[in-house]
């Protein structure tokens, strides 16, 4: 894995030569701005993700609210455009064509549909027969604890934060991305469930082979999920440090028992209370 | 449960308890008024002149022939506004061009005391159902279209980036977001609608009232210094309101059920 992340000074953009790298995601010079072009949300952020044969890879994001973490997932995305500078899929600008897995920091599923319709959503926009997609999205339900649920509303009133968690995750895994992006998903979650659903989300995401984005203010969960945390500073927002966590693909409950594990998180704890995040 | 708690909740048995001494309340309130002669009959009717006026208003005034002519009426105008609000109504909310070019427009319109209208409406389309019709639809649908288009505003930009992140093209998007969302809810606004639906049912039967309907009725009984008629046929109308109400309740149960688990 190769990554970028902002050598140089603020309000210096990078040269970049056009070396072209398979199977990667790529932001370079990314800006967004508002006042045109007087005051900056995030200012030259560059990111290099690339993926692992066979593997996938995971990264997390890190660092203050309103540091434009989750805007960097929307750009990946497709939900939003940087006011300049490139977000590149495989050397090519993101077109619509580029789907991806994403669970949002609020429960997002669709109230007026059935747990299974959800999950079935993503392969019914792509044309998947009834019965495959019935098939599947159960599959996927059984996968991610749901099955009993799947014929339920997917609304506050007849499922638990977790479980509608449980069910935004299932949907964006249904339809086999090669990126998954997870922008907060535990924030709404109480401790606890929170902790479940990082191990759930672990074990899932062992089984398939996609790059994951996950965007977090709780480094715990940064460290326990990902090969690479990036940690972001605010006012203008950018990515300062880059952390790597040799921790091995595998990982479960008894990682947070790691020294290595402790030591990691303890780094970036330290550097994030260090003041440079803030200007 | 304290009957006084702050946004609290009767129990079943209570609250129909209270409902029932709230209306005998008013019933006797009222009986005592006139029999009192506080007010006198001739203004105000008793309770018991008014409900035996009912069988003159059937047997003389064909109290149900008129009822049915209201709610054919009503019920044509709502179909007419409802099939040219929602699909307005979606262009307008949805596409920017729409919204340029009708929102302002709607807007002034809905300022409009629609009875100075009613002459205009006689001009375009005489005095016979079709004006009433349209005067109808023309009163429910400058309420209904903004409430359309604010409901296409309020759906939750999560669920449209939802189905974006899953392959939604625009057309899916607005099948599977717009579509379920808005109607879900607009159906609760129709409800809603439904006694200013009678308000302008009312005014319009009062122009060419050989054409029969309960507001014509209403008002030649008012004409005829006989309030007890009135009386009878605002009760009349009232439960036919509330009858529609329940039947609005009962179609949005069966086609929006994940609005009541």
């Amino acid at each position: 894995m190769e990554t970028i992340h902002n050598p140089t000074e603020p309000g210096a953009p990078v040269v970049f030569d056009n070396t072209v790298l398979p199977d990667k995601i790529e932001l370079r010079n990314v800006c967004q701005s508002y006042d045109g072009g007087k005051t900056f949300v995030l200012q030259y952020v560059n990111l290099l993700i690339e993926d692992i044969p066979k593997e996938g890879e995971s990264l997390a994001i890190c660092g203050p609210s309103g540091c434009g973490k989750s805007t960097i997932l929307r750009y990946i995305a497709g939900l939003q455009k940087p006011t300049s500078g490139d977000v590149l899929i495989n050397a090519k600008p993101r077109t619509d064509a580029d789907t991806v897995g994403m669970v949002f920091q609020q429960f997002s599923p669709l109230p007026w549909m059935t747990v299974l319709e959800n999950v079935a959503l993503g392969l019914e926009f792509h044309n998947v027969p009834l019965k495959e997609r019935t098939e599947q999205a159960m599959e996927m339900l059984k996968l991610v604890g749901l099955e009993r649920e799947a014929h339920k509303y997917a609304k506050d009133t007849q499922l638990s934060g977790g479980q509608l968690q449980r069910v935004a995750l299932a949907r964006s895994l249904v339809v086999n991305p090669t990126m998954v992006l997870l922008d907060e998903p535990n924030s709404a979650l109480d401790v606890n469930t929170s902790f479940q659903m990082d191990l759930l989300i672990m074990e899932i995401l062992e089984r398939v082979q996609a790059t994951i984005i996950y965007v977090t203010h709780n480094i715990n969960s940064a460290v326990l999920f990902a090969n690479h945390v990036y940690v972001m500073r605010k006012d203008p927002g950018r990515i300062v440090k880059h952390f790597p966590v040799p921790l091995g693909k595998h990982r479960d409950r008894q990682t947070k028992r790691d020294p290595l594990f402790i030591e990691i998180v303890n780094q970036i704890d330290d550097y994030m209370n260090s003041g440079v995040l803030v200007s | 449960m304290s009957l006084f708690a702050l946004r609290g909740k009767l129990p079943g048995i209570t609250r129909m308890k209270i409902e029932l001494f709230g209306i005998l309340g008013i019933l006797i309130v009222w009986y005592g008024l006139v029999a009192t002669n506080i007010i006198q009959s001739r203004i105000l009717p008793s309770p018991i002149t008014v409900f035996t006026s009912f069988g003159e208003l059937i047997a003389g005034d064909h109290l149900f022939k008129n009822l049915g002519v209201s709610l054919g009426l009503n019920l044509l105008g709502y179909i007419e506004a409802v099939a040219i609000a929602i699909p307005l109504g979606f262009c307008i909310g949805l596409f920017p061009i729409f919204r340029g070019l009708f929102e302002r427009p709607i807007s002034a319109i809905r300022g409009l005391p629609l009875s100075a209208v009613l002459g205009l409406f006689i001009l375009w389309f005489g005095i016979s159902t079709n004006m009433k019709v349209q005067f109808l639809t023309l009163g429910v649908l400058v309420y209904l279209l903004p409430v359309v288009v604010q409901r296409i505003d309020e759906v939750k930009q999560i669920y449209v980036d939802t189905v974006k992140t899953l392959g939604a093209n625009r057309w899916q998007t607005i099948r599977k977001v717009f579509i379920p969302d808005v109607l879900s809810r607009v159906s609760d606004d129709i409800r809603v609608l439904l006694p200013i639906a009678w308000t302008y049912i009312i005014m319009a039967e009062v122009i060419n009232k050989s054409e029969g309907g309960i507001g014509a009725l209403a008002y030649t009984a008012g004409r005829q210094s006989r309030p007890d008629k009135v009386f009878a046929i605002l009760a009349m109308i009232i439960l036919v309101v509330f009858l529609q109400d329940k039947l609005f309740l009962f179609l949005d149960r069966k086609f929006f059920k994940h609005k009541y688990v």
